[in-house]
This record gives structure tokens, sequence and C-alpha cells, in this order.
């Protein structure tokens, strides 16, 4: 195990770091995705429940 | 479509990562792997130059998103070029680290990019945010050939040896299309948030 | 013509408005004795090898306090909305900001100016010898650091943590400049010329203050109307 080996794994480790962090992002994402999903319906059923304006 | 093309990049970026660590094992010696690293990472810069210069020129939030995409991409490779070359340099000299010119250099350039996404973090209004990051991405960029030149005249020697051959050519492309593959996953999901953000103002309107 | 009429009221009127309070110099000049009175208590001030430092030292002390100078700048606009009222005012963002950098730029060489015959004692370094390449030399550094301290002030003027963005986006981009400054001043400050090898130095201050003052003079009317 040289040095150069442990330089190209440290290389690689940033750069799979890098990776998570992506994958990370991705689930925050699809976290907030949900979030607002959820938030219309329940806006959707509570304007639903609300009586149509009168114009 | 999209898709498929990405699928075939990272198979074929795979194949040549795969070659060029068999290589590796084979001539330990020979690889010097933060050559391709660095030049991923230069690529990166010009590229992020161009979607500055797009971005103020088309108020396109496209290219706003590819600037803060690739960006992050170039951070990446060129920390990993810099822990890379603290690892020969350690190797040929027995210091982790001795103010070689061109890691220095590196190091400066890395730190300049990195208050670019300071400043993203820092901005709290999308559209102020693009405009300002496409601003300071063009100073950053023009600060580089001369940060190079002064750290050049400043430790003229560098320990690190630069010798170039056709297999190194390999470990570019393969570095070039890993940072594709990253640029555009970052991209996608930049796009993601901002559609994300726009739905919620509509929800929290509704 | 009328560009440089309006760069000048510009000019006077930031100089004005601070030579009337005083703040930022006062606190950038109180700044700088005291990290002169730091490096001495760290660097054993008597000793040889701290005379060939000296010049740089003295860079970093004028980088700290310009920065504070160059805080002020636009933070100083915020009340009243008086940014707002100076962005729709018929003067070009390029005149304007020229005009406060040609203060900060000022103000900040003053407070050098002021510094020096303090650390010449401070340090025992004959700074006189080569005064006219010493005087050219701040004069180039202090305008690279008030052009992209001035192009970070603006861009920061709305941030929260202003104070530490503003040092964190300026220093990075002026390394060539400040390097080179360091280098010059070092050999300037104990009275040795300006030799051949030092001369790119120069030439690169001088590239860095020209190419720094036309990409900010484009892109300012970017970043104060968005």
């Amino acid at each position: 195990m040289t040095a150069v080996t442990y330089g190209l794994i440290a290389a690689w480790a940033i750069l799979v770091g890098y990776v998570l962090t992506l994958v990370n992002r991705e689930k925050q994402l699809k976290r907030e995705i949900t979030d607002i999903r959820a938030m219309l319906e329940s806006g959707q059923a509570s304007s639903a429940a609300l009586p149509a304006p009168r114009d | 479509m999209r898709d498929r093309l990405l699928y075939i990049a990272g198979g074929l970026a795979i194949v040549l990562i795969a070659y060029n660590l068999a290589q590796t094992a084979a001539q330990p010696r020979e690889a010097l792997f933060y050559i391709p690293l660095a030049g991923t990472a230069a690529l990166a810069a010009f590229t992020a130059l161009a979607a500055s210069l797009l971005f103020l020129g088309s108020r396109n939030f496209q290219f706003d998103s590819l600037a803060v995409a690739v960006t992050e991409a170039g951070l990446a490779f060129s920390a990993a070029s810099i822990v890379n070359g603290c690892f020969l340099l350690h190797a040929a000299t027995g210091r982790w680290w001795n103010w070689d010119s061109r890691l220095t250099a590196a190091l400066v350039c890395w730190l300049l990019y990195a208050t670019y996404l300071m400043l993203r973090h820092a901005v709290q209004d999308p559209t102020e945010r693009a405009a300002f990051s496409a601003v300071w991405s063009i100073f950053a960029f023009l600060d580089i050939p001369m940060v190079a030149a002064t750290i050049k005249w400043w430790r003229s020697v560098s320990s690190l040896r630069t010798d170039w051959s056709g297999a190194r050519l390999w470990n570019l492309v393969a570095m070039i299309l890993v940072g594709i593959l990253l640029t555009v996953v970052r991209m996608r999901q930049e796009e993601a948030r901002r559609e994300l953000d726009s739905l919620r103002r509509i929800t929290h309107a509704i | 013509m009328r560009f440089f009429r309006q760069v000048w009221v510009v000019t006077v009127k930031d100089l004005r408005a601070e030579l009337r309070t005083k703040e930022a110099i006062n606190s950038s000049l109180a700044f700088a004795l005291v990290i002169l009175l730091m490096f001495s208590f760290a660097f054993d001030p008597g000793a040889d090898t701290t005379r060939d430092i000296a010049g740089g030292l003295l860079w970093i002390v004028f980088a700290f306090a310009g920065t504070l100078v160059l805080n002020r700048s636009f933070a100083r606009e915020l009340p009243n909305d008086c940014l707002d009222g100076l962005i729709a005012a018929p003067v070009s963002g390029a005149a304007l900001f020229l005009g406060k950098a040609f203060a900060n730029f000022l103000l900040v060489l003053a407070v050098q100016l002021v510094s020096l015959p303090i650390f010449g004692v401070f340090y025992n370094v004959p700074w006189t010898k080569q005064f006219p390449e010493l005087f050219l030399v701040l004069v180039l550094g202090t305008w690279g650091l008030t052009v992209v301290g001035t192009v970070s002030s603006a861009l920061t003027v709305n941030i929260r943590l202003r104070e530490l963005m503003l040092p964190m986006l300026t220093y990075p981009i002026m390394f060539p400049a400040l390097l080179g400054a360091m280098e010059l001043t070092a050999g300037l400050v104990t009275g040795q010329p300006i030799d051949a090898e030092k001369s790119g130095f120069l030439k690169m201050m001088v590239g860095f203050d020209i190419i720094y003052t036309a990409v900010s003079l484009v892109l300012v009317e970017t970043i104060l109307v968005g």
C-alpha cells in the first residue's frame, strides 16, 4: 500500500462524499415533495368544505 | 431519452474508471491521478464562467442551476486533486504540505469558489442570488490566472511531477464523464428545488 | 465629462459623510494600531528576521483595517432607504460605484499613511528611504483592495452576516495583489530598491487593478439593480 494508493483512495473518497451529499439532498427534496402534496390535499379538502363564494 | 443517455454515460465512466484503476494497480508509480482531477476542475471553472455569462445575458435560470452544479462538482474534483497531491508530495519529500506552487495555487482557487458557494447560501432572494453568484463567478474566474502566475513567482519550484502520456488521457476522459454526471444530477436537483419553491408559494397562496 | 462630475459628487458626499462623524476612520486607525501591537507581541520586534517579514505584516494590518472602512461603504446607505434613493437617482451604477470606490480609497490610504510612521517606529525600519516606490505600491495595492472591497460591500449589503462575509469574499480574490504588495513592501520598507525579479509583482498589481476596475464598472449595474 504505497502513498500513491492512499492518495487514490483519498481522492475517490472525496468524490464519493460529494455523491453522498447529492443523495442526501435528493432525500430532502423527496420529503419536501410529500410535504407539499399533503399541504395541497389538505388545502383542497378544506377549501372544498367552505361554501362557494357568492359573486 | 435523457435518462438513457445518462445511463450510457454512467456505464462508460465506470468502464473507464475500472480501466484506470487496473492501470494504477499495474504501474503504481506512473499514476499521476491529480492531473485528470485538476483538469476536470479547470473545465468546471470554464463551464461555470460560460453559464454565468449566459445567465447574465439571457436571465434564464437554468444557466444559474448549471453554474452552481458545475461549481460544486468542480470543488469536489479540486479538493480530491489537492488531497491526492498532498499524498504524492508526502511520498516524494516526506512532508504533507510544503507550499508547493501548484498545490498552493490550487488551494487558493478552491477557496475562491468556496466563497462563491458561501455567497449563494447567504443571499435569500433567488433572483438576487442568481445575479450575484453570476457576477462573483466571473470575478473568481478572472483571478485564477493571476493567482497561478503570482504563486509561481513566489515559489518557483514545484515538487510534483507532470509528465503526460497517452494513458493519462483516458483518465481525463473518465473524470470528465464523472464530472458531467455529477453536474447533471445536481442541476436536476437544483431545478427541482426551484420548482418546489414555486409550488410552495402557490400552496401557501391557496 | 458628466460621468466624472457624477463620480466626483458621490465621492465628495461619501467623504463629507464620513469626515463629519469619523466613525469608520477612527475605528479603522485604532484597529490598525491594535494589530500592530499584537504583531509585535507575536514576533520579536527587535530581531532581524522580523524586519524581513515586516512588510508582509504591514499589509495584513492594512487589509484588516481597510475592511472596516469598506464595510461601512454601502452599509451606511441602508437606514432611511438611502440606497434605494441612490439607485433611483439619474446616476449610472458605474458612477456610483466609482465615486464610492474613490472615497473608500482616500479613507483607507489616509489610515495607511498615518499607521506607516507608527509601524516604522515600532519595527525600526528605514521606510523613508524608498518612499516614492513604497507610495506607489501602497496606491496600487489599496486601489485593488478598494475596488474588490467596494464590490463585495455592494454584494453583501443586505446579507445578515455582512461583517463576516465581506472579508471572506474580498481576501481570496485579493490574493495576487496582496501577495505582490507584501513581497514588494517587504523589500522596500528595509530600504532595498525593487529589483528585476520583484518588478513582475508590480506589473501584476497594475494588471490586477486594471482588470478588476474594468470588470467591476461593467458588472456593478447588475449588482445594484439586480
